[in-house]
């Protein structure tokens, strides 16, 4: 207990300094277009807010986030099922998934354009690239860390084919396939605001872009802030969903194991 | 109202009386039981010819030095590994897979960590198609002193109640055969004690098949009645033992003179065995 109110402690001066460097390297530059002081953001905040455009920008932003998400969960939670049933389609598309993975994703936002135009469908595209590798390899590699001695135990209780996929199989994977729907938001998060930044006409990414051209750096940093505070309650949420669908993982992840 | 809860809870033991196997059921016949493995490149020689008959409601301890094949003859049985040579009967019919009549309780690390106490111990019932797994299921852990666990995950008990629950599970398909591999081995050694004298009070009741795996001369000698000692280079049987102690056993059991008298054989005889490992050692380090 003594620990965690230190860390926590510890935690906020770290933040602390951070906007204390903030102030003074503001004040020694002089300059509110290169770097506003910290105040800014409250004021780029209530401006942004007063003007409907960061509820609109970020409501643009999650509706993409969790639309590429979805298809990318869809796709690769599908695409595992099938490659684990059948040896031959695993051989086929490995190679390829494995040519394609090193693609960052925001390459793909030049080809999305010239595929999908301008609007919310390069975005999806784009999203759902970023989201699909995490949770492919993620739940694959679920599929095999099932223990032997557990598929032992359900066989010789009578525990046939099927009975071993739904009861043994699937729940040994259900961990890492969450663990891969967790990195897989994070990075679809991240994809998301980089696809806005050119290929789009609302969302934060792109809110953040207009400003920088109108020289409103204050509610650029409004953006980078949502974007991070977005990004970080995500992660909490999901780890919070964690612990409470799989009570019995935390005694490996306290262990170290992940 | 204590006096009603009392008369209730006795009502629910004389229910509580286990339903016996199928009486002559659970008999085990191992014919020249040969088994090898290829593992890295190498032959690996896990039995070789072992004959052994055990009859119906016999508790029999498989013992010998580790490396002996004890674990690979369980698992023969089980189901899980195929002999080599030789042939491996239950009843009379060949055992070509795992069932539900001869479930397995293992050293440690078998229940499904994704289930509470209770779903561990309906599985088997449920894999059967039971009507009512999950009250058959209660009274099981009941037997084990786990009622009030019902809910618990298994990363929530201790290591002891852990293998609780999962003599459980096995009893509750109500096999003819129960086969355990080191089931205490990974416990304290009063944990270990006190699971033993558990066990024999359920399997006095019950009188099913037993076959028991272990390397701790004290736990067979206590559990069984019958003890078979693998040996080491070759992996034969190295003899059978009665044990000439009545039943039911209790603390007593290992004052007793026939006790010490058993003790001491086995225990020249598993070393003798044992040093071969370390003469066999010896050798290669020479060449």
């Amino acid at each position: 207990m003594r620990s965690r109110g230190r860390a926590a402690l510890l935690g906020l001066t770290g933040i602390g300094l951070l906007l204390a460097g903030w102030t003074i390297a503001a004040r020694k530059l002089d300059n509110s277009i290169l770097l506003p002081p910290p105040t800014a953001l409250l004021t780029g905040l209530r401006e942004t807010v007063l003007d409907g455009t960061l509820v609109r920008d970020l409501a643009a932003s999650l509706k993409r986030v969790l639309s590429g998400f979805s298809l990318a969960a869809a796709t690769a939670i599908a695409l595992v099922v099938v490659t684990v049933s059948f040896r031959p389609v695993r051989q086929l598309v490995m190679p390829v998934l494995a040519l394609l993975r090193p693609i960052p994703p925001i390459a793909w936002v030049p080809i999305a354009i010239l595929w999908f135009g301008l609007g919310d469908s390069p975005s999806y595209f784009v999203t759902a690239v970023a989201a699909f590798f995490p949770i492919f390899i993620n739940s694959l590699a679920g599929v095999g860390i099932v223990e032997e001695q557990h598929l032992r135990a359900a066989r010789c209780l009578g525990a046939g084919r099927l009975a071993l996929i739904r009861f043994i199989y699937f729940p040994s994977a259900l961990p890492n396939l969450f663990t891969g729907l967790k990195i897989g938001l994070g990075q679809a998060w991240m994809a998301v605001v980089t696809a806005e930044l050119v290929a789009a006409q609302s969302g934060l990414g792109y809110m953040i872009e207009l400003n920088r051209l109108q020289l409103e750096t204050q509610r650029v940093l409004v953006g980078m802030l949502v974007i991070a505070l977005v990004g970080a309650l995500m992660t909490l949420s999901l780890s919070w969903a964690e612990n409470l669908l799989f009570p019995w993982r935390q005694k490996y992840r306290r262990k170290g194991a992940p | 109202m204590a006096h009603e809860q009392l008369a209730h809870s006795s009502r629910q033991d004389a229910d509580a009386s286990p339903r016996q196997p199928l009486p002559g059921r659970g008999a085990i016949t191992l014919e020249g039981l040969s088994v090898r493995f290829r593992e890295g490149g190498r032959d690996t020689v896990a039995l070789t010819n072992v004959d052994l008959a055990i009859s119906p409601g016999e508790f029999v301890a498989i013992l010998g030095p580790s490396g002996c094949g004890k674990s690979t003859l369980l698992n023969v049985i089980a189901g899980f590994e195929r002999p080599s040579l030789g042939s491996v009967r239950v009843d009379g019919d060949a055992v070509t897979a795992p069932g539900p009549e001869r479930p397995v309780v293992f050293q440690q690390h078998s229940l499904f960590p994704w289930m509470t106490a209770l779903d561990n111990v309906a599985f088997g019932l449920r894999m059967a198609g039971h009507v009512s797994a999950r009250a058959h299921a209660t009274h099981y852990l009941g037997l084990v002193g786990l009622a009030d666990y019902h809910d618990r995950y298994p990363h929530e008990l201790s290591g002891g109640m852990q293998q609780r629950v999962g003599l459980a599970r096995a009893l509750a398909v109500e096999p003819s055969i129960l086969l355990m591999d080191e089931p205490f081995g990974a416990l304290d050694a009063q944990t270990r004690v006190l699971m033993q004298e558990q066990l024999l009070r359920l399997w006095e009741q019950w009188r099913h098949t037993v076959v028991f795996v272990t390397h701790d001369l004290d736990e067979a000698i206590f559990l069984a009645d019958r003890i078979v000692v693998l040996g080491l280079l070759p992996n034969i049987l190295r003899g059978t033992f009665d044990v000439a102690l009545p039943r039911p056993r209790g603390r007593g059991a290992r004052a007793s003179a026939a006790y010490q008298g058993l003790y001491d054989v086995l225990f020249d005889l598993i070393r003798q065995e044992s040093l071969k490992t370390f003469a066999a050692t010896g050798t290669v380090t020479e060449l």
